[in-house]
């Protein structure tokens, strides 16, 4: 707003017309260019005409509407206010010279009445404009013609102005703080992709604008961010370490010899210190002297695990059933019989005891299984079948033998592996066995996988590898199939053997 | 067991060893989990503590900013759990008069420099944890990005079919992230920390 000050003369001359045609002509060029130049014109030409007396009538009449709207609408005005007190000021009704109007009237009021009209169009006037705008409009709304009854409550919603122009004034910031650049704009400013001008423009506003300092900052930190790949990675472990890991620093054995009262003084005192402060070790411990509570109720235990194992086995042969439908009557019934009979069997085994030998826990758990015709797949037909013949007449080295003296084709069939496995496993020879359920697993797409890892499981438990046996229990466990409950079983006897 | 020296630790936070990063979850986790239950926390909240504290050691490592003089790694750990714990707290509006110290750690410890990553790692960390929620095919496309791989390059490993979609996909994925962590209250809250 500050004019050149070249050209303060020119504008005063301009204004009182002495200036030459050819000067007047570059002025008026200027003038046209410059909006800066047009306003100071218009304002000089203003003060001029107003000196003159010419607009003293017109400023009159703007004083007293403004006067009389501030009186009705209470200060509801385009000036914020400002204008307010010129209802004080005495109107003049006489004529008065430049020289008196000067004496008279501080200069100040009128340019700034002139600086709002100007600034008329400014954002921020605007949105008080608008605000007044809405609350007047809702005042001269005609309410009367509309019928109430029919519409209850919309005559109190109505007149809620407080809440109609709040809801306005929400929306006006709402959408002030939108941001001014777009993610695209800011993207490109720190890709250096901006256009020249584009590019004067973004960092003229980013030296005056903060929140578009914060943002181009966030721009900033989160493209560093998502380079760190390594630490979204250490996060990610340390929290599978959180998830996985007992959190507390005592072994099995010193939770063992705690609870036996066996713990070496030297470790006792650490171990206390840390119970005390660990309530995961303290669960530990109170769980394993559960355990061994109940591990001490050997009849009933024994009793509940046999009845529950009698009522899978019925189950598990009603899925493994090979018999047409026809015959199922008399099947169910063996099946049922079986059933009872291990049922009598495991009962009178509950008199004997040796709960947690590898051998009982074994010969509990191992069951062979049966050589089903419908999963073998194609290869070699008929020695497939020469060999199912003799795994289920339990001539299990005839098994073993034909494997042997196969074609590599039908050898290397996962159906015949696991069979041949199956056989070794009866044979008790639990090492090859293990290497022909190896095969299996590692041939990954046949339907014996699952069995494979639990019958190599037991291989391993009765060869003394407790740590395999362990692996490859979890490994079961955590295929969620039918040998789900018996593997963790099996892992909790495996937890309490001895070495 | 094994005992590892301060060093070894180091070295092994540094390579991320999974062995050693178990020994220090063993050997210390359950002390800052119990200074942690001691002063308002929960078990979510320690774990979290632990976390980045290891981060932040990780950080320290990375700019080789990490030199034990009068302290030890374990001295360390606790007194960078402590300083976190007790940012939360003062975010919570928890009063710090209370805290029950359970935890050895030294105040000479808490200098300009930690206050200022243990900051940055919370900013980071928080970006980070939105950037992982994003769809799998923003989270490749954004990191491509980042790490200057070339429009058309980026457009082939997609399968997009022009450079421009690829470009305009990667604004909406970034829209989306910037969106979502501005409507995080823990990110207003570090910007209500910074003012």
């Amino acid at each position: 707003m500050t004019p050149n000050v070249n050209y303060f003369e020119q504008i005063e001359d301009y204004c009182q017309e002495l200036l030459s045609n050819h000067v007047k002509l570059q002025f008026e060029t200027e003038l046209k260019l410059d909006a800066e130049l047009r306003g100071e014109v218009k304002l000089r030409m203003e003060v001029q005409s107003a000196i003159a007396e010419n607009d003293v009538i017109s400023l009159k009449e703007k004083l007293k509407k403004v006067t009389s709207q501030s009186k009705a609408s209470n200060s509801k005005n385009d000036s914020f206010e400002l204008l307010n007190k010129f209802s004080d000021i005495q109107e003049i009704d006489e004529e008065l010279s430049p020289e008196d109007l000067i004496n008279l009237y501080d200069s100040m009021p009128k340019v700034h009445v002139h600086q709002h009209e100007i600034t008329i169009n400014e954002n921020t006037h605007q949105f008080y404009k608008e605000q007044n705008k809405t609350i007047n409009n809702s005042e001269s709304e005609d309410v009367n013609d509309i019928d109430f009854e029919e519409f209850e409550g919309l005559e109190e919603a109505i007149l809620e102005k407080d809440i109609l122009s709040f809801r306005q004034t929400l929306n006006q910031v709402a959408k002030s703080m939108e941001p001014q650049f777009s993610v695209e704009e800011i993207d490109d400013f720190l890709n250096y992709e901006l256009a020249e001008i584009e590019l004067v423009n973004f960092e003229k506003e980013l030296s005056n604008n903060r929140n578009l300092k914060e943002e181009v900052q966030l721009h900033n930190e989160l493209e560093k961010a998502i380079k760190e790949k390594e630490i979204i990675s250490l996060r990610n472990q340390i929290l599978q370490i959180i998830k996985s890991e007992t959190s507390w620093n005592v072994s099995e054995n010193d939770i063992e010899n705690f609870i036996d009262g066996e713990l070496n003084d030297s470790l006792l005192d650490g171990f206390k210190a840390e119970l005390q402060v660990n309530s995961d070790l303290m669960a530990e411990v109170e769980l394993r002297r559960q355990i061994n509570e109940i591990i001490g109720e050997n009849d009933i235990r024994e009793l509940r695990a046999e009845l529950k194992d009698a009522k899978k086995l019925a189950e598990v042969n009603k899925v493994r059933n090979l018999i047409p439908i026809s015959n199922s009557k008399f099947y169910k019934f063996l099946q049922t019989s079986v059933a009872i009979v291990l049922f009598l069997i495991g009962v009178g085994g509950v008199i004997n005891s040796g709960y947690l030998s590898v051998d009982k826990t074994y010969d509990k758990f191992f069951e062979s299984p049966t050589w089903s015709a419908e999963r073998s797949v194609s290869a070699d037909i008929t020695l497939l079948q020469k060999a199912q013949g003799a795994f289920m007449t339990d001539d299990y080295a005839g098994v073993v033998e034909m494997k042997k003296l196969a074609p590599v084709a039908t050898s290397n069939n996962p159906v015949f592996q696991f069979y041949a496995g199956a056989s070794l496993q009866k044979l008790n020879n639990f090492e090859e066995a293990i290497a022909d359920y190896t095969l299996v697993i590692n041939h990954a797409d046949n339907l014996f996988v699952e069995e494979a890892e639990w019958y190599r499981s037991l291989c391993y438990m009765k060869l003394g590898n407790k740590l395999q046996a362990k692996q490859e229990l979890l490994a079961v466990i955590n295929r969620n199939g039918y040998f789900k409950q018996d593997a963790k079983a099996v892992l909790r006897r495996l937890k309490f053997m001895p070495e | 067991m094994i005992v590892y020296s301060d060093e070894q630790i180091l070295k092994g936070v540094l390579r991320h060893d999974n062995l050693i990063l178990q020994y220090i979850y063993k050997q210390f986790y359950y002390k800052i989990s119990y200074f942690v239950k001691k002063n308002q926390g929960n078990e979510d909240d320690a774990s979290d503590v632990f976390q980045e504290a290891i981060i932040v050691i990780y950080r320290k490592l990375k700019e080789n900013d990490l030199v034990f003089q009068k302290s030890s790694f374990a001295g360390y750990l606790f007194s960078v759990c402590r300083f976190i714990w007790l940012k939360q707290l003062e975010k919570r509006r928890i009063e710090r008069k209370k805290l029950n110290e359970t935890l050895p750690f030294q105040e000479n410890l808490y200098d300009e420099n930690l206050v200022e990553l243990v900051d940055k790692n919370e900013r980071y960390g928080l970006y980070q944890k939105h950037f992982a929620t994003l769809s799998t095919d923003c989270q490749k496309l954004m990191q491509l990005f980042f790490e200057k791989v070339s429009l058309r390059e980026i457009a082939k490993i997609m399968g997009y079919k022009s450079e421009k979609y690829a470009k305009t996909r990667k604004y909406k994925c970034k829209e989306i992230l910037i969106k979502r962590i501005k409507q995080d209250t823990e990110f207003k809250k570090i910007l209500e920390d910074d003012t």
